[in-house]
Order: structure tokens, then sequence, then C-alpha cells
């Protein structure tokens, strides 16, 4: 009995939208994607590793902004341990940021159905920009004047829509070949 | 006990009821994937903070025990969820998973990267007093840190081979 796994991969249920189906189309067809179809065919592992890098961007990204959330918790011990954090995560963050760009734009190319015509892709890109807005606005918080109390309300409530909006982009980018 | 005898305890845990329910439901799966990458995605990059400290990469100005003080036990907790959560993505995939060399590749890494983790803390760790600032760290913390950076992207790679067709190695 196989209960997960590529079996559970349904087919997209597409958005009623003729000019993003027709752009799919066109996506589908340019020698790039072709291209993409036969060398992920012929060496899967050079696909595998647009992949990796994508997950790699990721990880940056959700551990710059897990430990944001911590230490506006109070979990992070050090003086200025989130000042130092907050200085670092922004830079660390875009350049994953811009790894997942280009990885991603190669993964659409590859499967434009499947990803741009799946329910879960804007969402997850509408709450990745949230997440990338949040993350900016938390950082000058903490070195804003009169900066930011650690554990207060108000960094609390930044600690949980950090938490909340990062998680959301990661299941609605894990449920796009469910969607 | 015989490979046959383990292989068929483990088709058998796909029975267990909380193995069901998630199988079955619609969400159940994707949630628990997702939940899985959360947390591993959360190890692999606290884990490459702490590497790229080590190579003298990054968080330079901070003192290599104060980083390892702040950053492990969020790790540690975020790889039990991480333990959990793909627990149950190998029994709802047992059949799968059971002979495929991308997975059985996975977590010989893994147990590698832990390896590594206790050679470091056994070995240059035991007096990170006297290099806690020094740039470039010693020789044997730069080679624990490119070591576990290497096997944690190892880890990531074949994560996510093993969920093709061809991750018997056909490929390779």
């Amino acid at each position: 009995m196989d209960l997960g796994g590529s079996s559970r991969y349904s087919p997209c249920v597409y958005y009623d939208a003729p000019a993003l189906q027709e752009f799919v189309r066109w996506l589908a067809a340019t020698s790039a994607s072709h291209w993409l179809q036969s060398v992920s065919s012929q060496a899967p592992v050079l696909l595998a590793s647009v992949q990796t890098l994508h997950l790699l961007g990721m990880s940056v990204v959700i551990a710059a902004n897990g430990f944001m959330a911590i230490g506006l918790l109070g979990g992070l011990r050090g003086r200025d341990a989130l000042a130092c954090l907050s200085r670092r995560a922004v830079p660390w963050v875009m350049g994953a940021l811009a790894v997942m760009l280009v990885t991603g734009l190669i993964l659409i190319v590859r499967w434009p159905q499947r990803i741009l015509l799946s329910q879960a892709f804007l969402p997850k890109l509408v709450l990745v920009a949230d997440g990338m807005a949040l993350l900016i606005y938390t950082a000058r918080r903490v070195h804003g004047k009169p900066g930011i109390k650690v554990g207060s309300p108000a960094a609390t409530a930044l600690a949980l829509l950090l938490l909340l909006v990062w998680t959301g982009a990661v299941i609605a980018g894990r449920w796009i070949p469910f969607a | 006990m015989t490979l046959a005898d383990i292989a068929q305890a483990l088709r058998a845990m796909q029975d267990w009821p909380v193995v069901q329910s998630v199988g079955q439901s619609a969400y159940g799966f994707p949630l628990l994937d997702a939940a899985h990458i959360l947390f591993q995605a959360f190890v692999v990059g606290s884990i490459a903070a702490l590497d790229l400290r080590l190579l003298g990469y990054a968080f330079v100005h901070r003192p290599v025990s104060e980083l390892v003080r702040q950053i492990l036990p969020w790790t540690w907790a975020a790889f039990a969820g991480a333990s959990v959560t793909g627990g149950v993505l190998f029994i709802l995939n047992v059949v799968k998973f059971v002979d495929n060399r991308a997975f059985l590749i996975k977590m010989v890494l893994m147990l590698l990267a832990g390896a590594n983790m206790l050679a470091f803390h056994n070995g240059p760790y035991r007096n990170v007093d006297a290099w806690d600032l020094q740039m470039p760290p010693p020789r044997a913390a730069r080679i624990a840190g490119a070591l576990s950076l290497a096997l944690w992207l190892g880890v990531v790679f074949f994560g996510r081979y093993l969920w093709y067709p061809w991750s018997n190695m056909a490929g390779f």
C-alpha cells in the first residue's frame, strides 16, 4: 500500500484565466521549455540540483525568519543577539531570495502548467512578498528609536506574524503540485 | 530477525490509525510534507549559519561558543520535529523507500553529519575558549564546518531526489 508520494499528485485545478492559459501554452512550447524537459529526462541530477538550490535558499530564509521570531519572543541568549541577527539577516535573506527567484524561474519554464496554473502559486508569491516586507519592517523596528522591546506585546505580535506568514508560504509552495 | 521481517513490520505500521488517517486525508499528506520541509529548512539553515561561522564567512564578530549556545537548542528542537514528520512520511511510503537507494544515502549522510558534529564537540570545541574569536578559526574547526555544509547539502539533494521515479539512481 502506497499512501503517499507521487501517486497523490492530482491534476491541477486551472484558473479560469484565458490569458494565463495562453501564456502557459506559449511557455510550454518554447525551445527553452523543451530543452529543460529533455535535459531533465536525460540528466535528472541537474533538475534535482536546481530544486536543491531552491530548497537551500528557502532554508536560509526560514532559519533567518525563525531566529528573528525567536529573538523577538526573548528566546535568544546574549545582550545584543537580536540586533546583530537583524543587521545580518536581511542581506542573507535577499541573497537567498535571489537564488530562489532564479531557480524558481527555471522550474516554471520546466513545468509551466503544473506551477503557474496551480491555485497555490499566487498565494505563495503573495505570502513571500508579505514575509519579506514584514522582515524588513521588523529589522527597522529593532534598530529604530526607541526600538522594540523584546517580549513586549508588539514584539510578540511581530514574531507570531513572521512565523505565520512564512509557514503559510512554505505550505503554499508545497501545495503547488496538489492544488 | 530477517530483512523480510523488518519490511513486514514496517508495512504493518501503515495500518496504524494515525497513519491511516493522515494517508487517507486530502490535506494530511501535503500538510505533513510541508511541516517536514519547514523543520528541515530550519535545521539546515541554522546549521549552515554555524558552519559559515566556523569557516570564517559569517557572524565573524560573534564568539563561536555564543552562537552554539544560541542556535543549537533550537536546531535540536526543529530536528525533533523533522524526525517525527519524516518518520510518518517514511511509514506512509515504506514500500517506495525501503529499497530506495537515494533514501538510504540520505540516511547515511545524516549519520555522517551527526558523527562530524560529535567529532567537532569532542575535538576542537573542547578548547573553544582559546579560539572563540580567532580569525581564521583553527583548521580542525574549518574542516568540521566544511564537512557539515557538504553533508547537509547532500541530505537536501537526496531528500529531493528520492521522490522521483528515477531515485533508484538509474539517472547517475
